[in-house]
């Protein structure tokens, strides 16, 4: 999954609005044409293999000092022998709108509503040590009794927890890490202690 | 004392034998910016309005703006730990403050920790920091007096228990003074007292706690700091959560005066947030609803129905306005809000009236009902008659000849202004006030100098309580001047002129060193 592993990726709400709504219409598009699978491929590819290794490409699409036109032919001239024809057509779109700046946006939320589609739902899974094979798929099976979908497991390793796991889906996230555990111990152990002070000092107190 | 080591393993034993373990459920976000003491979060899609928030340090957010896209949160403590893409997790509960007896004799920052080094404070009773004022059937009139011990005000704006009494002024001109006095007056009223200082310098801050510990009145008294240097989102808090912990004793029966050191910074506070959040700016900048911020929190100052207690929260806000500029946005708004206020002026402060109180235009609505029998008998026209004086004293500077009559009554006048002026950190008991304005409205000391009123004034408290403590008795248990009472005032009055002037025929230019009262 594209979102999750680039954690660290800047996000632009108003990208965001803007990629939701041509993710939408592209999906769209291919799911009637029927290869969703491949443009999607298509689309990671493009990202990663051409605006990603020639920046100046990607600012040169991104750019509001080439006109709309001019981006379209030079997709065309570029691509023309490579892509295929709905996914040069949707570039071309995009630069008609001038919204070529949002293409990570539209790509990230396109995995987004196609994983949808397909009842796929991203999780985060945060152990202290590599999970095993069996526990992994223990772990998948019952994420989906649980979640009504298949379950997309995104795996990352901290040590910090050390044991126990943290699962991520959407915004809510299952903590039953160890390292969370003792934080909590330590937490009621506190305000036990904080209980059996003011106890104490109001029996001091009557007394007196 | 020794410790064991073994008692104390049992008990963690313990605790972890009774400790069950549950997975933690929460909703969580990611910081897209942060500054200025505000951040914008994108996720936290359950978040409701005003929900505390957690940064991974630690820091405490509260959810502010909920966007389509994103979640505006104030950061209520140290910015500069927070990085883009950290994680932010949502909690589920609302902003809240300790509160209890262990606050008392505390200075504490608005999410009470303390600040004067003397240690944590141990309670576990807490108290949302927004919370709805009692409605009408929780309240009854203001009918008890909450003295200030300052004469000006006893007399003419009575501020009764439950009250809003806004103290309004240009800059220096005695606004916190008369906060600190009423404090100070507090002392063994059993009044819990409340001064939360808003932007105001730390050393300001200093001094106003220091004055109040060489008074003892840090005894009874609490200090909310949020000073000039802490970010925005505090000094928007601190009125909050300083009524928040007023409340507390409030609600449980007991009588509190909450001091706010000026809502003026904390309007200025909430622009800058609304601004940065990109809230709509309307009159002077500030957002639309800058009046319900202010009024939302001083509807919290009530008398409850005996039903809930009886307790009550009483206020003093404090406004500053930009050269005695009252039809400011903020100061119409507070002015509004209260039930009265006190003006103070540049002009009378310079002038050495001190409480430089403008009798004309300062009021309180509810007071009335609240001062004692005796000083509504004895103060009943002087806040009009002070102010038809500065009116006659205008129009005599133009040199005019003045009739007989005129010239007493601005001799009259003259005397009562001296009368009623005081100085700082002596709050004047009630009953002392009652004896001083009766000898000054029914025209006692018309005879004497004018720059002898002070000493006549104190050696007149002295005389009554070295020599005629019956008259002053009597006065405490009826609270009420009668026919009676008032010749035998009459007499001692008489018996102590004749002292007064003896003492200089006697020893002319020295002066008597008759005690203070």
């Amino acid at each position: 999954m594209p979102n999750n592993a680039k954690n660290h990726e800047r996000i632009d709400t108003g990208e965001q609005q803007v990629g939701v709504m041509y993710a939408r219409s592209l999906i769209g598009a291919t799911e009637a044409a029927g290869q969703s699978e491949a443009i999607l491929a298509e689309f990671d590819s493009f990202i990663e293999d051409v605006l990603d290794k020639l920046p100046q490409f990607d600012s040169l699409l991104s750019t509001a000092l080439v006109s709309a036109e001019e981006k379209a032919a030079l997709l065309d001239r570029a691509l023309k022998s490579q892509a295929s024809t709905l996914f040069l057509n949707f570039l071309k779109v995009t630069a008609n709108h001038g919204r070529l700046n949002c293409l990570r946006a539209i790509r990230r939320a396109a995995h987004e509503v196609y994983d949808k589609l397909r009842g796929r739902i991203p999780v985060v899974v945060r152990s202290a040590t590599p999970l095993d094979a069996a526990s992994e798929k223990q772990l998948t099976e019952r994420l989906r009794g649980m979640l009504r979908g298949e379950p997309q497991l995104v795996r990352e390793v901290d040590p910090e927890l050390i044991g126990g796991l943290v699962i991520r889906v959407g915004d809510t996230v299952y903590d039953g890490s160890v390292a969370r555990h003792l934080e909590q111990l330590r937490l009621q152990m506190i305000d036990r202690s904080v209980h059996e002070i003011q106890s104490r000092r109001d029996r001091f107190s009557h007394s007196a | 004392m020794k410790f064991r080591a073994d008692e104390i393993a049992s008990v963690i034993q313990r605790e972890i034998e009774q400790y069950q373990s549950e997975i933690d459920v929460r909703e969580v976000g990611r910081v897209l910016e942060v500054g200025d003491g505000i951040a914008r979060i994108y996720g936290l899609s359950n978040v409701m309005a005003s929900e505390m928030v957690e940064f991974p340090n630690g820091t405490i957010g509260q959810a502010f703006n909920l966007e389509e896209n994103s979640v505006g949160v104030i950061i209520l403590g140290d910015y500069l730990q927070i990085a883009e893409g950290d994680e932010v997790k949502s909690t589920g509960r609302l902003l809240s403050v300790p509160v209890g007896d262990a606050l008392i004799g505390r200075v504490v920052d608005p999410l009470g920790n303390p600040m004067d080094g003397k240690g944590p404070i141990v309670t576990s009773d807490r108290r949302p920091v927004e919370f709805m004022a009692p409605g009408i059937a929780g309240r009854q009139p203001v009918k008890e007096p909450m003295q200030t011990g300052i004469k000006a005000i006893d007399a003419m704006t009575p501020v009764g228990r439950g009250q809003r009494e806004l103290v309004i002024g240009d800059r220096k001109t005695g606004k916190t003074a008369i906060g600190i006095d009423a404090i100070i007056n507090q002392k063994n009223s059993g009044v819990k007292c409340f001064y939360v200082a808003i932007g105001q310098k730390e050393s300001t801050v200093a001094n106003v706690i220091e004055a109040l510990r060489a008074a003892g009145a840090m005894d009874y008294t609490t200090v909310i700091v949020s000073g000039a240097s802490s970010p925005a989102p505090l000094q928007y808090v601190a009125p909050y959560a300083g009524t928040a912990m007023a409340e507390y004793f409030m609600y449980n029966g007991g009588h509190c005066l909450i001091v706010y050191d000026d809502l003026s910074k904390q309007a200025v506070a909430y622009r800058q947030l609304s601004l940065l959040m990109r809230r709509p700016p309307g009159r002077e900048a500030f957002p639309g609803d800058v009046f319900y911020c202010h009024s939302r929190l001083l509807e919290r100052s009530a008398k409850l129905s005996d039903e809930l207690g009886g307790g009550s929260l009483t206020s003093l806000p404090i406004i500053e306005t930009l050269e005695g500029e009252v039809s400011a946005y903020i100061p119409t708004n507070v002015i509004s809000i209260t039930d009265g206020q006190i003006y103070l002026q540049p002009d009378l402060f310079f002038a050495g009236i001190r409480p430089a109180m403008n009798a004309g235009i300062s009021v309180s609505r509810v007071g009335g009902n609240a001062q004692i029998k005796a000083m509504k008998k004895v103060a009943g026209g002087l806040r009009l008659d002070l102010a038809s004086f500065r009116e006659l004293e205008a129009f005599a500077q133009l040199g005019t000849d003045l009739d007989a009559a005129t010239q007493s009554r601005l001799d009259r006048g003259y005397r009562m202004v001296e009368l009623l002026k005081q100085g700082q950190y002596v709050p004047m008991d009630v009953f002392d006030q009652v004896l001083s304005i009766y000898a000054g409205t029914r025209g006692h000391l018309d005879k004497i100098p004018l720059d002898k009123c002070a000493e006549w004034e104190s050696g007149f408290l002295t005389f009554i309580k070295e020599q005629r403590p019956d008259v002053r008795a009597k006065l405490v248990e009826t609270k009420d001047i009668s026919d009676d009472l008032a010749k035998q005032f009459e007499e001692a009055i008489a018996v102590y002129q004749k002292q007064f002037a003896s003492k200089y025929d006697e020893v002319q230019g020295v002066p008597a060193t008759a005690g203070k009262a």
